[in-house]
Parts: structure tokens; C-alpha cells; sequence
């Protein structure tokens, strides 16, 4: 699925006001705590997708970007990893064991009154090209993710997504 | 009279041995007709009047019903209106004492699969029930034809999507991401294979979505979400998208509507997605530095697009093929896609009501053009 360029030029400013406080090339991210802190820290990101193939794929470009990554290989997994290690954004398949173990990840995700909610990217085969639609925009209402993309999904591209999710971007959901 | 008591094993009347519903309010046919029809093999259940008979019918399903025209209270045609409704696929045929052509007619529109004049000979009730039996045997192995062909449509969507998509797309994901960290690192040898199995592998994902597009389209899934769609600006997005793709920004798309907007009524991705695919295919045959032309004109009824590229052309032999499935052309030689693109553009112009055309001459490029009825604007 492909972005707006007005949502790209959005994504790019966010990055650029990351690598105000640091070099993007070193891979550091994003800034924890206030803005302008001096502190920085990795960002963390837990991947929830049973196909380890994939997996390693993923972890090699968001290593690459300098992430830390986190692996959960199903449901229950991305839920008990969830709690441990507070990511700081969470990838998720949506067709994982059973068609709709990523729905009900997210949906127990948003359930749980306290502790960290951080954005989902969600990831998947399923697009238009099946008849159905799982972006925000259109479907926001029974799949809450915050952003979607299909899969294979060009490393730069899901790096864009990434860095703007991390800054705080959230892609519009559709009002009516 | 016998009453049979719910069952839910009764509901299609299935295999073994047909039910017949018998309603009149003679006593002397409520007695008779069961008797000729249980010698024959068939379940009979049998009402004196229209009330009763939709009770029964709403707990069994009678493959068959045999009403008289003329009852007190509810007639036999009121009762057949109403058991259309609990039944829509239900097979009646009318005892009536007053056949007429007129009447025949009456009964045909209600519904009616055939008639029989009173008196009649217990064989003549034989046959022509036997034939009703037939006829609702029929209509029922079509719709089990038709679930199942809907059932294996989706599990192929499925299939396609989940089985072979998700192995197909892992491998370009591993080969992208060994390229962005190592390319460098790799003996240029090694990055070249790894360079076409990713682009191979690219491709191949692109052809299942094709053909998921093209079954999407001939399954009619398309119908469903019909809007009022604005065309010039449908456009517009097929052509900037298409001018993403590779290797295509040498060539330049000028666009020439001669009208403000152009509404048909359709599903408005689809037909973006016709537009993609066509313009798609004019950039790919046209050299660069080359020009193609997109002109869309309105008249009352139709919506006329016209796609011309400046490449090679069409061998005259190949004209009528083009639009098939996988069918790639000389001039295809040496250029990447699926041999999908053109059949996805005439099933989807199909789809709305319209059609394709194609005129070309070797060496004069190709123009297609593409017919669409007109619809309203949204308002």
C-alpha cells in the first residue's frame, strides 16, 4: 500500500526532527522523555509474527536502522513479551495460527486498562487485491491498528513508517 | 391426515423419498391423494385448508405441493403467494375444476410449475408429480453447484492470498533486506543473482495478485460496491501511479479530457485499477523519450477513454489475442510483466457494461479504447 506523498512529506519532517538531536545513520532513534533532552535511547520493537523466515528479515533491516527488535511467535507470546519488555512500537501480522489471532491481539492489547500502549504497524498478505481492505482509513473501526502495510514491504518504506510512528504520526482515520 | 411433528432431518426433503404437500379441502382428495402417491414412494403430509398447510410448511419442506385452486377462506393462490415466501423454491402444482386459459395463465404467474384439471386419473396425478419431484431435484443440485463453485472461489482467494502469498512474499523480504545491509560487502556476482531473484520474486508476487484481481472481478464481487465514480480523476491517480512503476518516468503521459468530469457508475479502485493496467501497458511498449496519450470524451450515453502509445504496435495475427490471459506478443520480448494486465482491463470494462477496443499497426503504435456507460454525478 502505498502512502500519499502529502503523508510522506509528513513522515520525513518527523524524521528530520529526530535526527536534530542525532545522527540518523547512527541508528539511534528515537528521543525518550522531553524534547531536546539530552538522553537518547533505542527504540524498541516487538515484531509478533509466527513466520521466523520473515521474522529474520525484518529484524535484519530494523537492526540495520539501529533498533532493538523483539520477536514473539504467536499471540500469546506478543502478549506476555508485551508486558516484559514495554515495546515501543509493535509490528503484528495479522493472520497468525488461527486467521484471527492478530485481531484478537490487538483487541486484548487495547483491553488491558493499564501499562503501555504503543502504536501497532500492522502487517500482512491480505490487501485490497483480496476484496478486503485493512487500513485505518476504511476499517479502523473493527481492526484498530494504527497503520497498515503490505506485505513484502520495501525496507526503506517500512522505515519511513517506523521513524514516523515512533515521533508520534498517526496515519487520519476515516470520520464518518 | 398425517401429521408429521418437527424434524429438523425433514427440512430439505432430501434424497430418499420426496414429500408431497396436499391441500384441499375435499375430503374425498385428501384421502385419495395421499394413497396414489405413498404407493409411488412419496412422503405425504396434507392440510384441509391454506392455514394449516403454511403451519406444516414451516416446519418441514415439502419438495412438492399439490393445492386446489378454490378454497374457502384462503384461496389456493393466495396460499401459494404465501408459501413462496416460506419457501421460494417449493414446486406447486394446481388442481383446478374450471381449467381455462385464463385461469392457466393466473396460475403460471403465481408461481405454478403446472396445472391439473379435475377429474383426473390417479396416473395422470402420478406423473405430474413425479415431474415436480424432477424439477425441484434440479434446481436443487444447481444451487449445490453454485455454493460449492462460490465455496471453492474463496477458498482460492484464500489459498492464493495465504498459502502461496505469504512464502512468496517472505523471499522477497529476505533477498531486500540481505541487499540493503550487504550489497556492498557481496562479490558483484553474487549481488547480481541475488539482485534477479528479487526482482523474479517481485514479479511473481505481482502476477498473483493479478490473477486474484482478474477472479475478483469475473466473481462479481465488483457489482456489490457500484457508486457513482468520477472518471477524470481516476485517471489522473492510474496515471501517476503508473508512471511509478519501473523504468517508467522516461516516458510522458499527457491527459486530454474534453470535458470537465466524466461519471459512471462502478467500483471507483477497480476501475482505477483498469486505467493503472492500461496506461501501465502503453509506458512499457512505448521507447523513451516516447509519449502516450490518454483522451476522454462524453457523449449522452458513453464514457469514451482512448490510450494511444508510440511503441511498436500489433502484428495484425495478435490483434484478437491481446486481451487473453498470459498472452504475451513478439513485441513483449525483453519487457516484465505478467500477461495479465489486458485481460484484467477488458473483464473489469465487461464487468461495468463496457468494452474494449484495440486498432494497431505494426511500426504506428496502438490505441485502445475503452467504452464505458455513462452514470449519474454524485451529488
Amino acid at each position: 500500500m502505498r502512502w500519499h506523498w502529502s503523508v510522506l512529506a509528513i513522515a520525513r519532517s518527523a524524521r528530520e526532527q529526530v535526527e536534530r538531536s542525532d545522527a540518523e545513520e547512527s541508528g539511534r532513534g528515537h528521543v525518550r522523555g522531553v524534547r531536546g533532552a539530552t538522553m537518547t535511547c533505542k527504540a524498541k520493537i516487538l515484531i509478533v509474527d509466527d513466520d521466523a523466515d520473515y521474522q529474520a528479515a525484518m529484524r535484519q533491516i530494523l537492526e540495520g536502522a539501529g533498533y532493538e527488535v523483539v520477536s514473539a511467535y504467536s499471540k500469546d507470546e506478543g502478549l506476555e513479551l508485551l508486558k516484559e519488555k514495554s515495546p515501543d512500537l509493535i509490528i503484528l501480522d495479522i493472520m497468525m495460527d488461527r486467521t484471527t489471532d492478530g485481531f484478537f491481539f490487538l483487541y486484548e492489547m487495547k483491553a488491558k486498562a493499564e501499562g503501555n500502549k504503543p502504536p501497532v504497524l500492522s502487517i500482512s498478505v491480505i490487501s485490497e487485491k483480496t476484496g478486503m481492505q485493512f487500513s485505518p482509513t476504511t476499517d479502523g473501526d473493527y481492526f484498530p491498528a494504527d497503520d497498515f502495510l503490505t506485505k513484502p514491504v520495501d525496507p526503506a518504506e517500512l522505515l519511513e513508517h517506523v521513524k514516523a510512528l515512533l515521533a508520534g504520526y498517526r496515519p487520519p482515520k476515516r470520520s464518518e | 391426515m398425517s401429521h408429521q411433528g418437527l424434524s429438523q432431518t425433514n427440512r430439505t426433503g432430501n434424497g430418499s423419498r420426496p414429500q408431497v404437500l396436499v391441500v384441499d379441502d375435499d375430503e374425498a382428495m385428501l384421502d385419495a391423494c395421499p394413497q396414489v402417491l405413498e404407493r409411488e414412494g412419496f412422503r405425504v403430509i396434507a392440510a384441509s385448508n391454506g392455514a394449516d398447510a403454511l403451519d406444516l410448511m414451516r416446519h418441514q419442506r415439502p419438495d412438492v405441493i399439490i393445492v386446489d385452486l378454490k378454497m374457502p377462506g384462503m384461496s389456493g393462490e393466495e396460499f401459494l403467494r404465501e408459501a413462496r415466501q416460506v419457501d421460494p423454491e417449493a414446486v406447486a402444482v394446481v388442481i383446478t375444476g374450471y381449467p381455462s386459459l385464463s385461469s392457466a395463465v393466473e396460475v403460471m404467474k403465481a408461481g405454478a410449475y403446472d396445472f391439473l384439471p379435475k377429474p383426473f386419473e390417479a396416473e395422470e396425478l402420478r406423473i405430474i408429480t413425479k415431474r415436480a419431484v424432477e424439477k425441484r431435484r434440479l434446481a436443487q443440485a444447481v444451487a449445490a453447484v453454485e455454493r460449492e463453485k462460490r465455496r471453492m472461489h474463496d477458498n482460492f482467494v484464500a489459498m492464493v492470498t495465504h498459502q502461496l502469498k505469504s512464502p512468496a512474499a517472505c523471499v522477497k523480504e529476505c533477498l531486500d533486506a540481505a541487499l540493503r545491509s550487504f550489497a556492498p560487502e557481496m562479490p558483484e556476482p553474487c549481488r547480481q543473482l541475488v539482485e534477479r531473484a528479487a526482482v523474479r520474486s517481485q514479479l511473481l508476487l505481482k502476477l498473483m495478485d493479478d490473477w486474484l484481481t482478474l477472479a475478483r472481478v469475473e466473481s462479481g464481487a465488483v457489482r456489490a460496491r457500484a457508486a457513482p465514480v468520477e472518471m477524470c480523476a481516476v485517471i489522473q491517480q492510474a496515471i501517476a501511479a503508473a508512471q511509478e512503476g519501473p523504468d517508467h518516468h522516461q516516458v510522458a503521459v499527457q491527459f486530454e479530457p474534453q470535458a470537465p468530469s466524466a461519471w459512471v457508475c462502478g467500483d471507483e479502485q477497480t476501475l482505477r485499477e483498469l486505467f493503472v493496467n492500461l496506461i501501465d501497458n502503453a509506458l512499457r511498449y512505448t521507447p523513451d523519450g516516447g509519449r502516450a496519450l490518454v483522451r476522454l470524451s462524453v457523449e449522452r450515453e458513453t464514457v469514451t477513454v482512448c490510450v494511444t502509445d508510440t511503441g511498436p504496435g500489433i502484428p495484425p495475427g495478435d490483434v484478437e489475442l491481446v486481451f487473453e490471459p498470459f498472452f504475451r506478443g513478439e513485441s513483449a520480448r525483453g519487457t516484465q510483466g505478467t500477461g495479465l494486465g489486458l485481460a484484467i482491463v477488458k473483464e473489469i470494462a465487461e464487468a461495468h457494461g463496457g468494452r474494449v477496443l484495440v486498432e494497431s499497426e505494426p511500426g504506428r503504435g496502438a490505441t485502445f479504447t475503452v467504452l464505458l456507460p455513462a452514470g449519474e454525478a454524485q451529488r
